[in-house]
């Protein structure tokens, strides 16, 4: 235990540094967004108000902003797996799909308690993100297909696969069971109240079991990339593959391995969803999670701790964004600050990464 | 008044001293040569006046002005120049777009290709101006590098390391050259070498540092190799002929046989590696042709062969990366599915390749990981890699291979060059294995690093290890092997044993004639 602990540190401390310039460039993030809608006619202190009050303004504004960053910090922490092993797999949003459409065969068609549903659910929606990933990856080192390609191209046929589960007759698909002109949507039915997730009332806010299971899965990835053996040779792939190669790690196999289980987080991703927020699978039900979540590791240089942050300030802006509305604010405006948000806490990587490479361009020498 | 002049350089990496207090002065129209074990601190002192590390204190005066020099581009408007010991060559792009790219002017293509023409005339420096980068072998990269330095014509020239990776006739005639450079331009030379001779033949002065200091100026013609090395090492090195192989002295004469130092082994024991019939192709080209080698326990192999003749693929093929077409690999009498990840390493064949950058270490790793690199396995209990053992496994190799280094955790790329070199080697021979190859493994070590080497691979022979030396160096393979093979096109063109072998007979070979 105490082993783990300090392995926790020895992988987080390089990340102390990153959280200060995180901080910082959140702040000149918000400013420029805040900015934008002043120029465009919109009060920031409004916007600010809202925005505040809608995430952690209150306990319930808080669990609202933690439900929706629990499956932005799944798919996050999938993300950074497969980027650490140099495959860059960037179709979570198909694999997020694919993981509400599994968990939604076991909630609309297993009979059982709502925890087992509930579990069950996860499972399948996993597997099923696990699968459709497997499938770039299969893609990739048996067709030479690039990953990048085949990942994308399979979130269009998840969409399509979705939608055709559905509606008409698609097993998914809602009846509509006495309600007016229900039957005709292309939509499931809704999740039933013993399979909604359950929260845990922690100092007097309702967390939501999907956080505690993401951010429970961060912790674990984070100290599997840094101590796991397993973890050690999926950095070395990604950092060298042909000194991989000779060590006795076969890219195909371990690549794959790697795809697949960032495909799993997005899946059960896709479970959290489904059983959190929408509780309903409608076209959209995917709601471009997949494709923040992998902004999300990306902009946190796929570091698993800087991904929990950046998660909640992604939560906090939609959580946030709810209560513009009211205010007559377009709450396109939360999409211009998440923006300038991204924006500005890409410059410290970039910066660094600029630092670094004049790093390399002086240890040229030999 | 001097062409360069640095004044009380310092610089503290992570607390740790790389350069301290250094005075380094170089006169107009000499070479000038810079000496040191590895760590000393030279490449840092030159990346200071490149300005690619930018100094604590201490100053840079240039023919007597004093210069403040940033970055690469203000050191070239400077005239200071400096080829690295890894290139930054564009390797899809041909030598003119890439002396287009290095410069600050317009893409003028004509007029580019007309300047380079001039300057490898001018110099005798052979290149295509057409040519891909990529086709191009080290020494002609190297020619590249050096033509887009003298395009500028350059008050000071700075070279790291240059001749490692060269033959023996390409580094003469780079001497040839740049001595041309400094009688008839005036420019000034400064030349990082680890061999000695070499610095003895061409360097007018020399400055050797020790531990990021200056210990002495000498005047190299005048000076006995052996002070050289001992002003670089800082005590005297032990006089056996590994030592005077490896300062490029000549050999001390001793009395008996020199060759005693390993029993000819029995020949009719079954061999330790055993490669029969090896074909392979890479890209549509034949790599290995029907290539047979085989070594026993105890036994230290040469090849030798003039540059691109397969030396490459050989070291791939025993890595485990190159799969074969025809004919097969054998350790210890048992098959190895060669061209699968780890086959061979599993099989007990440990392999320091030549490039050590791109296939022996991972640079953004730390110095600990790397050295764990092979047996990461062994370190870890139910699936988790002990720190602990992975940290005293590092000190003690970082002990006993004698690698510079202020902290295990330190990044691989922040090592100098030559104890990346050691890292690479620390890891494979301490792993046990039953084969052991070693591709052009003294590239970038000091005299007393390549000593201790030389040393090291009798003692792991003595122990029953099959080594296998690929190198280019034919003085290197006479003194160390006991039988020598000449790769030539992918093959093997003939075998001596050690007795037998001459430079002319393997001259001959080397040049494809059958024996
Ligand atoms: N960026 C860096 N970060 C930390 N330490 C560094 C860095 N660059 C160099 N050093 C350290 O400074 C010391 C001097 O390195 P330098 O590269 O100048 O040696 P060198 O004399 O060129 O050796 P070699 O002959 O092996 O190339 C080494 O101990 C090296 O580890
Ligand atoms: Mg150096």
């Amino acid at each position: 235990m105490a082993g783990l602990l300090a392995s926790l540190r020895g992988s987080t401390r390089p990340a102390t540094e990153q959280v200060l310039a995180f901080l910082a460039f959140l702040s000149l993030g918000i400013g420029v967004g805040l900015l934008l809608g002043w120029a465009t006619g919109h009060d920031p202190g409004v916007i600010l108000g809202d925005l505040f009050e809608g995430s952690i303004g209150s306990s319930i504004s808080i669990g609202y902003m933690l439900t929706a960053a629990a499956p932005l910090l799944l798919v996050a922490v999938g993300a950074v797996i497969c980027m650490r092993a140099g495959q860059f797999n960037i179709g979570q949003e198909g694999q997020v799909t694919l993981g509400a459409i599994g968990a939604g065969f076991v909630i609309f068609h297993v009979d059982a308690s709502g925890p087992v549903t509930i579990v069950l659910a996860f499972a399948a929606a996993a597997l099923a993100g696990a699968a459709w990933a497997f499938l770039a990856a299969l893609l990739k080192f048996g067709r030479g297909v690039d990953i990048v390609v085949s990942s994308l191209l399979l979130v269009f046929l998840a969409e399509q696969l979705l939608t055709a589960l559905i509606s008409g007759d698609g097993p998914l698909h809602d009846d509509g069971d006495g309600v007016l002109g229900g039957g005709t949507a292309s939509q499931s039915p809704r999740v039933p109240e013993k399979s909604m997730l359950p929260t845990i009332h922690v100092l007097g806010v309702d967390v939501p079991l999907a956080f505690v299971l993401a951010l429970v899965a961060a912790v674990l990835v984070a100290w599997f990339l840094s101590s796991a053996h397993a973890g050690y040779r999926l950095r070395i792939l990604g950092q060298n593959p042909a000194v991989a190669g000779t060590i006795g790690i076969s890219a195909p196999r371990l690549g794959s391995l790697a795809v697949a289980a960032s495909g799993a987080f997005a899946g059960a991703a896709g479970g959290a969803i489904l059983m959190g927020q929408s509780f309903q699978l409608n076209p959209g039900v995917s709601s471009s999670i997949g494709w923040s979540g992998l902004l999300i590791a990306l902009a946190a240089r796929t570091n698993a701790s800087v991904s929990v942050l950046l998660a909640l300030v992604f939560g906090a802006m939609v959580a946030g964004g709810g209560l513009l509305g009211g205010d007559g604010i377009p709450v396109d405006i939360v999409n211009v600050i998440t923006a300038a948000i991204v924006v500005a806490l890409l410059c410290p990587p970039v910066l660094l990464a600029a630092l670094r490479r004049r790093r390399i361009r002086r240890s040229v020498e030999a | 008044m001097p062409a360069l002049r640095m004044a009380g350089i310092t610089k503290h990496f992570n607390g740790v001293p790389a350069c301290f207090d250094v005075d380094f002065e170089v006169a107009p129209g000499e070479i000038h040569g810079l000496l040191g074990q590895n760590g000393a601190g030279k490449s840092t002192l030159m990346n200071i006046l490149l300005g690619l590390v930018r100094p604590d204190r201490g100053e840079v005066t240039l023919a007597g002005e004093p210069a403040v020099i940033r970055d690469p581009n203000a050191a070239r408007a400077l005239g200071v120049r400096m080829v690295h010991q890894h290139y930054s060559l564009i390797p899809t792009l041909s030598v003119w777009e890439n002396v287009v790219l290095s410069g600050e002017g317009r893409v003028d293509r004509d007029r580019t290709i007309g300047q380079i023409e001039e300057v490898s005339e001018r110099f005798g420096l052979e290149v295509s101006p057409r040519a891909m980068v990529g086709d191009l072998s080290v020494g002609e990269q190297q020619r590249v590098e050096l033509v887009t330095c003298l395009i500028d014509r350059p008050r000071l020239l700075v070279l790291d390391e240059p001749t490692a990776v060269l033959t023996r006739q390409e580094s003469r005639s780079l001497f040839t050259m740049l001595r041309r450079l400094v009688d008839q331009d005036g420019c000034s030379v400064v030349l990082i070498s680890h061999n000695l001779a070499e610095i003895t033949a061409v360097a007018h002065r020399a400055t050797v540092m020790r531990g990021g200091r200056v210990v002495s100026r000498v005047i190299p013609a005048e000076t006995p190799v052996t002070e050289l090395a001992r002003h670089m090492i800082g005590r005297d090195l032990p006089g056996t002929p590994d030592v005077a192989a490896a300062i490029g002295a000549d050999p001390v004469p001793i009395a008996g046989e020199p060759a005693a130092m390993t029993e000819p082994e029995p020949a009719d024991t079954e061999p330790v590696l055993r490669i029969v019939g090896a074909t392979a192709t890479h890209d549509g080209t034949r790599a290995l042709d029907a290539l047979d080698l085989e070594i026993r326990a105890g036994e230290i192999v040469g090849v030798a062969g003039v540059e691109g003749n397969g030396q490459q693929w050989l070291s791939a093929l025993l890595a485990g990366s190159l799969p074969l077409q025809d004919g097969e690999v054998r350790v210890h009498g048992r098959r190895v599915p060669v061209g699968r990840p780890g086959s061979t390493r599993k099989a007990g064949v440990g392999v320091v390749p030549e490039d050590r950058k791109t296939s022996g270490c991972i640079l953004d790793m730390s110095v600990a990981d790397n050295l764990a690199l092979a047996g990461l396995k062994s370190l870890a209990r139910a699936g988790v890699v002990s720190r602990r053992k992975l940290h005293s496994l590092a000190e003690r190799l970082v002990e006993e291979f004698d690698i510079a280094v202020a902290s295990v955790d330190q990044p691989m790329r922040s090592l100098s060059g030559g104890n990346q070199q050691k890292v690479v080697l620390a890891r494979e021979m301490s792993a046990g294995p039953a084969v052991l190859v070693l591709a052009q493994p003294t590239r970038g070590l000091d005299v007393g690093a390549v000593a201790d080497l030389h040393e090291r691979m009798r003692q792991a022979a003595a122990a029953g290890v099959a080594v296998l030396l690929i190198s280019s160096d034919l003085n290197e393979i006479m003194q160390l092997s006991d039988r020598i093979a000449v790769i030539y096109r992918g093959r093997i063109q003939g075998e001596l044993a050690r007795a037998e072998a001459d430079p002319e007979k393997l001259g001959l070979l080397m040049g494809g004639v059958s024996a």
